[in-house]
């Protein structure tokens, strides 16, 4: 009886059980991170309930409009990068002391590395990068939502719903053992019948699909939302990489659901797609895993490329460097992305041709993104720099995102790659590549567009800390596992013989100490801003001497984003605009402005979502069956409800936009000199500076 | 609005200028559709790029001795029928002044079109 309820989940599945009837210091430590989910959970219900904020709550949680979803998908995406990080400061402090064995147990460590690099992936970066993209493209092709509102709030509660799975697994049970590729036969039912497979599977294909249709409606919205005059080579850069990781998320998240799909029923119902009998092959996992994988790391760079582009003009004054060699370099590398998956096995038993030919077409996209930097280094030539954070960050990512991009090219060598597969210096390429170039890229675009949506600035000065900080520590962090990789360190490995690694892990530990502090002194800044905010208050909107659309708004961004939407008539229309004295022009003629309502869709489906999954990794089937029933009753009962709008009338927005705009073509402005001062706004004045 | 009512606005066949405002409003639906089910086309493709590996492997009896085709034929088309008639339902029920005419019409758009072409 008690089985047909809870299925496989007993009473000693729960961690902090372990934790009492085997105390060590494993079950130490993954009690204490289940224990702080309840007493999050309940801190944050104090809070909710002390400052009254239920209500707000539920208007965030069911609302449609792209800024709040946007900062949804943020918010969801720190709390993940906290669980990241501090699991990868525990794997640096086990290697730092790990000769001969470490602190942690083995099957500790492999959860480790899998939660760590599962979560960095599909709960840090896509979120942060989906919620930037729903913040900024709306704006900058002068939209007021994405074109399918709706499926928007059902892509963030899918993603949730993989994150609800990942994160219960600290608390019931345990995760997979098999790394974020988790291939099979490992992760089969023979190897591994326990839960953790089956959550590492259900986690990331929700997730997943929920990305698929977040490619769906930004591409749409690119497609079919611009507004008048903007073409396609009329864009702003970051728009442009945000098109092309939309089609990356349509055709890379099919493998990967595909995988998954598969081998789910090799694990419920017992199929051989990918075990080692009955005619089964695992190889096909692994060329569809990285078939979804390599493109997945190209939606990754992508959007920091974009906002790399924005920073480079922006922050030096200039209109961008080479804008048509970017576009196309862009394209070339989103098209190249998909011929090149084979070189992550390279030692698998291809054909020494089957593995040239994939290696030199990896060595190709070397060129497009040479391309890029030089373009960016260009712009900069000769501008009004301006070494605030998002520059602190841009020149971190030219050093240090050219050493990782050289890495790769190394790997990108079969004979070399041999020699180094699997290997620390492994761990040190992608990370190099994913910390200077993706994390910096989305640091540096909140720097950028926090302002815009909040109307106030983050601290300039805590900012810089929090971008030297991320660079030091990353070089003390990875650089040293170049050297550890080539002396023959492997990857996923708990503990080592060699003493001569001894003193490279431990810089590597102190670096992971100072990413970890990097990390607290982002809520750091944030906070303290919070706290400043009305010293940082930007209200014109336009705090940086922006250049595209985004930055012709009033700062918070009213929820119609553009009272009349824009005419776009060149390429950086708003410097256009303010060049010629017409940014701030009055509008003759306002219409009422209609709105889609909020709603309930996305958070239900959420809820089954999320029941879906813990009913099949539990056996739970009653759960499971309920959920999905429930989400497809869902899904049907919304179709023919009639979609809910509501009016703002045009003289509410006429009274809000004309004295935004009255007040800016009065007010006076500053130069670039004050833009980290209390002086700055949000209004620009021009600098005056002679060219060299 | 701006641009010809007559032009082509996504894939496959176009409402039309008969059906006045829903020509227009169905535009970003119905593209939205299209890209989706490109992604689809890749999620199946991969199903049989897997079965057509694994055919020449396999020790064991092979699809011919496992299935009875006739009953995944029929099947199929049932399952297709299916989806068919949903996606009838639900555009229909989103732009109700135009009736069944425009789900049946951009329905049968893939069917119609791979016939065409
Ligand atoms: C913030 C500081 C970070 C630290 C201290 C850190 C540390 C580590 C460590 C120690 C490993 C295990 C290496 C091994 O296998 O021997 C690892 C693996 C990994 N990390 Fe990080 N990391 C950090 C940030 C990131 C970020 C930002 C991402 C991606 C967005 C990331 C993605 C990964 C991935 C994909 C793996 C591979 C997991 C596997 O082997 O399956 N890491 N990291
Ligand atoms: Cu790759």
């Amino acid at each position: 009886m008690l089985d047909a309820i809870f299925g496989r989940l007993t009473w000693d599945s729960i961690i902090l059980v372990q934790a009492v009837e085997q105390p060590n210091i494993n079950t130490f430590i993954t009690a204490s991170a289940a224990a702080m989910m309840p007493v999050g959970g309940v801190m944050i219900v104090a809070l909710l309930t002390w400052m009254k904020w239920w209500k707000p709550l539920f208007e965030w949680l069911t609302s449609v409009d792209h800024k709040k979803i946007g900062t949804m998908y943020i918010i969801f995406a720190v709390i993940m990068l906290f669980r990241g990080v501090v699991e990868g400061m525990l794997m640096r402090a086990n290697q730092a002391v790990g000769l001969n064995g470490g602190f942690l147990s083995s099957d500790h460590f492999n959860q480790l590395f899998t939660t760590h690099g599962t979560n960095m992936i599909f709960f840090v970066a896509m979120p942060f990068l989906f919620g930037l993209i729903n913040i900024v493209v709306p704006l900058q092709i002068g939209a007021r939502d994405v074109a399918f509102p709706r499926l928007n709030q059902i892509s963030l509660g899918l993603t949730a719903a993989g994150g609800f799975l990942f994160m219960i697994s600290l608390m019931i049970g345990e995760f997979s053992t098999g790394g974020w590729t988790g291939y099979p036969s490992f992760t089969g039912r023979l190897a591994n019948p326990g839960v953790g497979p089956d959550y590492y599977i259900l986690a990331i294909a929700i997730s997943g699909i929920g990305s698929t249709l977040t490619g769906v409606n930004f591409s749409v919205t690119i497609y079919k939302l611009r507004t008048a005059g903007m073409s396609f080579m009329r864009m702003p850069l970051f728009t442009w990489t945000a098109l092309c990781t939309s089609i990356l998320l349509i055709f890379a998240m099919p493998p990967l659901t595909a995988c998954c799909a598969m081998l789910g029923l090799d694990r419920f119902l017992g199929f051989h797609f990918f075990t080692n009998d009955m005619g089964g092959n695992l190889m096909n996992f692994i060329n569809l895993f990285w078939m979804f994988g390599h493109p997945e790391v190209y939606i990754l760079i992508l959007p920091a490329f974009g906002v790399m582009s924005e920073i480079a003009s922006t922050y030096s004054g200039k209109r961008l460097y080479g804008y048509t060699s970017i576009v196309a370099a862009t394209m070339c590398i989103a098209v190249l992305s998909f011929t090149v998956w084979l070189h992550h096995f390279f030692t698998m038993g291809q054909s020494a041709t089957v593995n040239a030919a994939f290696g030199v077409a990896t060595l190709l996209i070397a060129i497009p993104t040479g391309v890029k930097i030089y373009d960016w280094l260009a712009t900069l030539w000769g501008g009004r720099i301006r070494f605030t954070a998002p520059m602190i960050y841009l020149c971190g990512f030219f050093v240090l995102f050219t050493i990782g991009g050289l890495s790769g090219v190394i790997l990108a060598s079969p004979t070399l790659d041999y020699q180094l597969h699997n290997s620390q210096f492994l761990v040190a390429h992608f990370h190099n590549v994913i910390i200077p170039g993706v994390l910096f890229g989305i640091l540096a675009g909140i720097h950028i567009w926090f302002p815009k949506i909040y109307g106030f600035r983050l601290m300039e000065s805590l900012s810089r800390i929090t971008a030297f900080l991320w660079a030091i520590g990353f070089i003390l962090a990875f650089m040293p596992l170049y050297q550890t990789g080539m002396m023959g360190m492997t990857r996923r490995t708990v503990a080592y013989q060699d003493p001569d690694l001894v003193p490279w892990m431990i810089v590597s530990g102190i670096g992971s100490l100072i990413l970890g502090l990097a990390f607290l002194f982002i809520l750091l800044t944030i906070f303290v801003s919070v706290l400043n905010r009305k010293k940082l208050m930007v209200p014109f909107g336009d705090p940086w001497d922006g250049r595209s659309l985004e930055w012709a708004t009033p700062a918070p961004t009213p929820e119609w984003n553009f009272a009349v939407l824009p005419k776009v008539e060149c390429r950086d229309v708003f410097a256009d605009a303010k060049e010629k004295g017409t940014a701030y022009q009055p509008i003759e003629k306002y219409d009422d402005i209609e709105m889609p309502a909020n709603t309930y869709y996305g958070f239900i489906i959420m809820i089954m979502a999320s029941g879906l999954g813990f009913g099949l990794v539990w056996h739970m089937w009653w759960l499971a069956i309920l959920s999905f029933l429930g989400a497809i009753a869902t899904a049907i009962i919304y179709a023919f409800l009639p979609q809910k709008h509501y009016v703002i009338p045009a003289a509410e927005v006429r009274e809000i936009d004309e004295a935004w705009r009255r007040a800016a073509r009065e007010g006076r402005g500053v130069t670039r000199d004050d833009e980290g001062n209390q002086a700055n706004q949000g209004l620009a004045r021009p600098d005056n500076i002679t060219n060299p | 609005m701006s641009f010809s009512i007559r032009k082509s606005l996504h894939p496959g066949l176009n409402l039309g200028e008969d059906h006045g405002d829903d020509h227009l409003e169905a535009e970003t639906s119905v593209f939205g559709f299209w890209v989706f089910m490109m992604s689809d086309l890749v999620t199946f493709g991969m199903f049989f790029a897997v079965f057509a590996t694994t055919m020449p492997l396999a020790c064991c009896p092979g699809p011919k001795e496992l299935f009875d085709l006739g009953s995944v034929a029929w099947q199929t088309a049932f399952l297709l029928a299916s989806s068919l008639t949903s996606g009838m339902a639900i555009l229909t029920a989103t732009f109700p002044l135009c009736g069944p005419s425009l789900g049946s019409t951009v329905c049968m758009s893939p069917v119609v079109s791979s016939g065409v072409s």
